[in-house]
């Protein structure tokens, strides 16, 4: 019985058994099933509920997602607010559970106030609390939103921080670059009877190859072509020191020690014997090393005077741009071994003949599926074009790799250098 | 032992740790074993055999990274010898000179038949 069932519950207690049959005779009931809806928020009905059985969740909607105000159980009045105010209902009511829900309407409500002040105050004291408690979540639902707008403030000074410091360091690489471009010859040097063509480009901002032409003593020319070993800063850190090192061992004994004529395989020898020692005593523990092809041409006669530490093996192209030949022996590369001789060899370039020098930048240039450019290829291109002059020959060479590469990345530093004698 | 995540395949043959090294040895694939690698190496303090059967690319930089493990390990008495380089990789060993620096066999088991004399 609906009359015996308001009994137990707390807020009938004060009425009289007539007053309790009449509302029991007239009182509406609500059987919900979990996850039915009460009432929905902005809706305009003003009758309250007390919960008999079950429990029920308040809900509203903030930008599309629902938060849980209040769970209502047994015992609790739901929906009084928009009885009390008369406006639309501020929230959206579900039942959590399956539930029984006994319905107040406004008439009903009068009764159950009217009943006995504690009625009264207990429904004053339920809405209190429950702005109280409104107030406090709001608190500190900005506390936590002030929070986290502050952590992300903090997270974006700090990525500002780093994309100051990241165009910093671009800054710094751009004046790398143009400090290292300036270790390159400014101009290749032009020899009677002779033409030299060259081209170096880093993979990265700096690199790690290098080519040069020494001026050396009686009208000869130093040839280099070298690698140092990865790539990046500190390759290029290498490429600095070797260069540097290299030209002065080169120049000092024939500028500074009285003008005596040293032949080439003095120069060649005494040169790499300092560069190699100073590296692998100063700079041992970093492993690094460079491979270096380092020549001294004679331009008079084209007697060409050679070693080669651990570098690709140069090519020398025929006058009918029928043959290409490896030039022979190589030693290790500068760097590894203290104390290392550089036996140096002898070759000629004969008229009409090529001398390419390059590094492994050009034959493993990658094509988008990974595959090296190759020494086929870097062959088929000298013989093909290999009597074209010696800048025109590096033009097609580099053209050729970069479309056999076709806009994939550049993995490694590339260099070439064509030394061409005239027929 | 060496305990962690493996970036190389270690095996231990008596005394000899064999290490076979991945396909590509570039920038990326070195970076990615260095210190692996050579916390393995130094660890082991003795007789290494390299297996280079599935390395297909080496840049300098890998050349690097097996000499740094050799330099550590001829002092404390051990080698790092290498076994099974396919051609184009025996070729740059060759044009190098490094393979003036290592002992390098056609394949894993004559590496390590050479630790046993």
């Amino acid at each position: 019985m609906l009359q015996d069932l308001l009994r137990t519950i707390p807020w009938f207690t004060y009425l009289d058994a007539a007053q309790i049959s009449s509302m029991a005779a007239s009182m509406a009931q609500r059987h919900l099933a979990a996850g039915d809806i009460l009432f929905h928020h902005g809706e305009e009905s003003y009758d309250c509920f007390i919960i008999v059985e079950g429990s029920v969740e308040v809900l509203i909607y903030v930008n599309g997602a629902e938060h849980r105000l209040e769970v209502y159980n047994a015992g609790d009045i739901v929906g009084e607010m928009a009885l009390i105010d008369r406006s639309p209902r501020s929230a959206s009511v579900r039942a959590i559970t399956d539930s029984h829900l006994v319905v107040i309407t406004e008439v009903e409500f009068k009764t159950l106030i009217g009943s006995n002040p504690e009625v009264a105050m207990r429904v004053l004291r339920n809405s209190t609390t429950r702005v109280r408690n409104t107030n406090q979540r709001m608190i500190g639902d900005l506390e936590r939103k002030n929070n986290e707008l502050l952590r992300a403030y903090q997270q974006l000074k700090a990525a500002q921080g780093d994309l100051i410091r990241l165009s910093r360091i671009e800054q710094e690489l751009a004046v790398a670059r143009q400090i290292q471009e300036s270790f390159l010859p400014r101009q290749l040097p032009q020899l009677r009877g002779w033409e030299i063509g060259a081209y170096s480009r880093g993979a990265q901002a700096v690199g790690g190859d290098f080519y040069d032409c020494i001026e050396l003593s009686d009208g000869r020319i130093g040839l280099v072509v070298a690698d140092a070993c990865g790539k990046g800063v500190t390759a290029a850190l290498f490429v600095a020191l070797s260069r540097s090192l290299l030209r002065a061992a080169s120049q000092a004994p024939w500028i500074f020690q009285s003008g005596e004529i040293l032949d080439a395989e003095s120069i060649l020898t005494g040169a790499l014997w300092l560069v190699n020692d100073y590296i692998c005593r100063e700079h041992g523990d970093n492993n690094m090393f460079v491979t270096l092809f380092y020549a001294v041409l004679d331009p008079k006669n084209g007697d060409l005077a050679y070693v080669n530490a651990g570098h690709n093996p140069p090519l020398l192209l025929d006058a009918q741009c029928e043959n290409l030949y490896e030039l022979p022996e190589a030693t290790l590369p500068i760097g590894i071994m203290a104390n290392q001789n550089f036996p140096p060899q002898r070759t000629r370039i004969e008229p009409g003949y090529r001398l390419v020098l390059f590094s492994d930048g050009i034959t493993e240039a990658m094509n988008p599926d990974g595959q090296p450019f190759g020494d086929e290829r870097f062959h088929e291109v000298l013989y093909e074009d290999g009597h074209l002059s010696a800048k025109n020959l590096v033009s097609i060479v580099i053209a050729q790799v970069d479309s056999y590469a076709a806009g994939a990345p550049q993995a490694d530093d590339m260099t070439l250098m064509i030394i061409a004698r005239e027929a | 032992m060496w305990k962690g995540v493996l970036p190389v395949n270690v095996e231990q043959i008596d005394d000899v740790l064999v290490v076979a090294l991945p396909a590509r040895l570039d920038a990326v694939g070195v970076a990615a074993i260095e210190n692996n690698l050579n916390e393995l190496v130094t660890t082991h303090k003795g007789k290494v055999v390299a297996d280079m059967s599935h390395v297909d690319f080496v840049a300098s930089l890998a050349l690097r990274m097996l000499l740094t493990n050799l330099k550590a390990l001829q002092p404390l008495g051990g080698d790092l010898r290498l076994a099974s380089l396919q051609p184009q990789i025996a070729e740059i060993f060759r044009k190098s000179r490094f393979d003036t620096l290592f002992k390098i066999y056609p394949d894993r088991e004559s590496a390590l038949v050479s630790y046993r004399s």
